[in-house]
């Protein structure tokens, strides 16, 4: 048993259930393109866009590549997975496209409904008018065509970089009429040779726009059509300056320096979590990363916010899982349908097995997130403490402030009297000095020195 | 693709083994069945040593309208209910009807040896 395990044929070409998740689940056309590959579906599209190279007139358009803005579940065909195009009702009441219905019936799985395996009676062609009639499958109501047609896509050209977005039954309109980014076969003469090459719309003009031109920075040779790509991938004169450090970079280059420029000013990698600074990256580093809480607290914040969505998923997949269990359970309709149970075990299983277990679920859930809560509560009245210890100390800054106000005012009113004191000495000194020169001429006439001096502190005392 | 983690029933002997499977769509699919095995050895009475698996929806009850999704569900229900009366691997289902108990056992160290 051990060893003819490895010797299983492996001529096919396989893959391992992983990759098998990715293309899967990422491009539902992709893994449905090859299905129902019949009547509307034979396009001359890309994968990357739409070209047209045949008559302009009945283009077909392969609708199943469309990318919709939204597709609500229950307007997808339960064979291909899209948005029903053309839908078709059965007898027992479930609607396909009309493809995959059609093919579903051809192919060895044979006329049954692929939902509930009812036998389907229909006639194929009719021998004489080439007219398909089908008996128990018929066209859906009119009005479900008309939600389907109206969905909203988006441009077949997008990969190009059209954007147009618009109702699903206006794309081949847009397409063949209007996008810029549709394709043609270029008819333009070089060297009396037509052109022939596949070209965007909106480069046809007058000229072909396969013609060499000169690259008005670099002088390289491009065409109209490979100008846009060399400007901004290959020229090396296509400077562009940064608005950091101000130096000048080609276009290609530019990306990869904003990155890693020093000086340019960006948000602080905190912000989505409440953070306002903004700043060059050097003083980031250097000292806001030290200092910013949001970004001390981001691992944390992110580890939530994974979980959070974690839960959300497991939650959105057992309430569409329950859904659809009780949808058949409720419909009668529960056969053993991807399942190997029984019905009964299966219902049994359903009443008490699964319902306990996402209970106890959802509660320990509910107590986790509750701790949780907790804990985010704590740290926020840490937070509020840290804010008011802030505000105490803003408080006693402003005290010191008029403290200081009050004593500057003193100390004006010191300065004024000084002056004050100043003038008067100056005053008595040129008083004294007159006084002095008086005496001396005068010193016959004039009395005493006793007199004198009892004169000018006369003075002295009258002018005090 | 999410996949509910814990489809397989608690106390099953493939509890919280890691299979590796390979799925393979031919060009018709969806009108054909995917061809899916195993890679992982397992020890149950319906996927034989080769890693096929013996399950109606694989082969005769087949719809368009199940997906890779439903099937891996499928599979997983599988897992939580062997069902030894309608045997793909011969020894296993006839240990599995003769000892269960012990049929579990060795499912278990199998479960813990290759699913890993």
């Amino acid at each position: 048993m051990d060893s003819n395990t490895d010797m299983v044929d492996d001529s096919l070409v396989a893959q391992s259930l992983e990759d098998v998740h990715l293309t899967a689940s990422d491009s539902p056309q992709e893994r449905r393109g090859s299905s129902p590959r019949s009547v509307e579906s034979t396009p001359p599209s890309t994968p990357n866009g739409y070209d047209i190279t045949k008559e302009l007139e009945d283009v077909p358009i392969d609708l199943r590549a469309l990318v919709y803005i939204s597709m609500p579940e229950h307007l997808n065909c339960p064979v291909c997975q899209l948005p029903f195009i053309n839908p078709y009702t059965t007898i027992c009441g479930h609607t396909f496209c009309k493809t995959c219905i059609m093919e579903t019936i051809k192919s060895p799985l044979g006329s049954k409904c692929p939902l509930d395996r009812i036998e389907l009676n229909y006639n194929d062609e009719r021998p004489d008018s080439g007219e398909t009639t089908f008996n128990d499958i018929f066209p859906a109501p009119i009005i479900l065509s008309n939600i389907t047609d109206d969905l909203q896509v988006r441009c077949l050209n997008e990969p190009r970089g059209c954007t147009w977005v618009g109702p699903r039954w206006q794309i081949k309109q847009h397409l063949v009429n209007n996008c810029e980014h549709t394709r043609f076969e270029c008819d333009h003469e070089i060297d009396n040779k037509v052109c022939g090459k596949l070209t965007e719309r909106r480069f046809l003009g007058f000229e072909c726009p396969h013609q060499p031109l000169a690259c008005d920075k670099c002088g390289e040779e491009v065409t109209l059509v490979t100008k846009d790509h060399h400007l901004m991938n290959e020229c090396t004169k296509n400077l562009r300056k940064c608005l950091g450090c101000n130096l000048e970079f080609p276009e290609k280059v530019y990306e990869s320096h904003e990155k890693y420029c020093e000086k340019i000013y960006i948000k602080c990698p905190g912000s989505q979590y409440g953070c306002e600074w903004r700043g060059s990256r050097e003083v980031l580093h250097e000292i806001h990363t030290s200092e910013c809480v949001f970004l001390k607290l981001s691992n944390y914040f992110e580890k939530q916010e994974t979980k959070y969505t974690d839960l959300a998923d497991e939650n959105r997949m057992l309430r569409s899982q329950l859904s659809t269990i009780l949808d058949s359970i409720t419909q009668g309709k529960l056969t053993n349908l991807g399942y190997s149970l029984q019905l009964e075990e299966i219902m049994d299983n359903q009443s008490v097995e699964p319902f306990k277990l996402f209970d106890n679920l959802q509660e320990k859930d509910f107590i986790q997130l509750l701790m949780e809560f907790e804990v985010l509560k704590t740290d926020v009245n840490r937070l509020r403490s840290l804010v008011s210890e802030r505000d105490l100390d803003k408080q006693l800054v402003t005290v010191l402030a008029n403290d200081n106000v009050q004593i500057k005012d003193e100390l004006d009113n010191h300065t004024v009297a000084l002056t004050s004191i100043k003038q008067q000495i100056q005053f008595m000194l040129m008083d004294r000095r007159r006084l002095r020169s008086k005496f001396n001429s005068t010193e016959s006439v004039i009395p005493s020195e006793q007199d004198s001096s009892s004169s000018t502190s006369n003075r002295f005392t009258n002018k005090l | 693709m999410s996949l509910p983690k814990r489809i397989i029933r608690v106390g099953s002997p493939y509890e919280g083994g890691k299979f590796k499977l390979e799925l393979f769509l031919p060009d018709d699919y969806p009108m054909v069945a995917p061809k899916v095995r195993f890679l992982t050895k397992i020890y149950h009475p319906n996927i034989d040593r080769l890693g096929r698996i013996c399950l109606d929806v694989l082969k005769a009850n087949w719809s368009p309208a199940l997906q890779v999704r439903t099937i891996l569900l499928s599979i997983q229900a599988l897992l939580s209910s062997p069902n030894p009366d309608d045997p793909l691997a011969n020894e296993v289902a006839e240990d599995w009807k003769n000892d269960e108990q012990n049929a579990i056992k060795t499912a278990k160290q199998w479960t813990e040896t290759y699913a890993v």
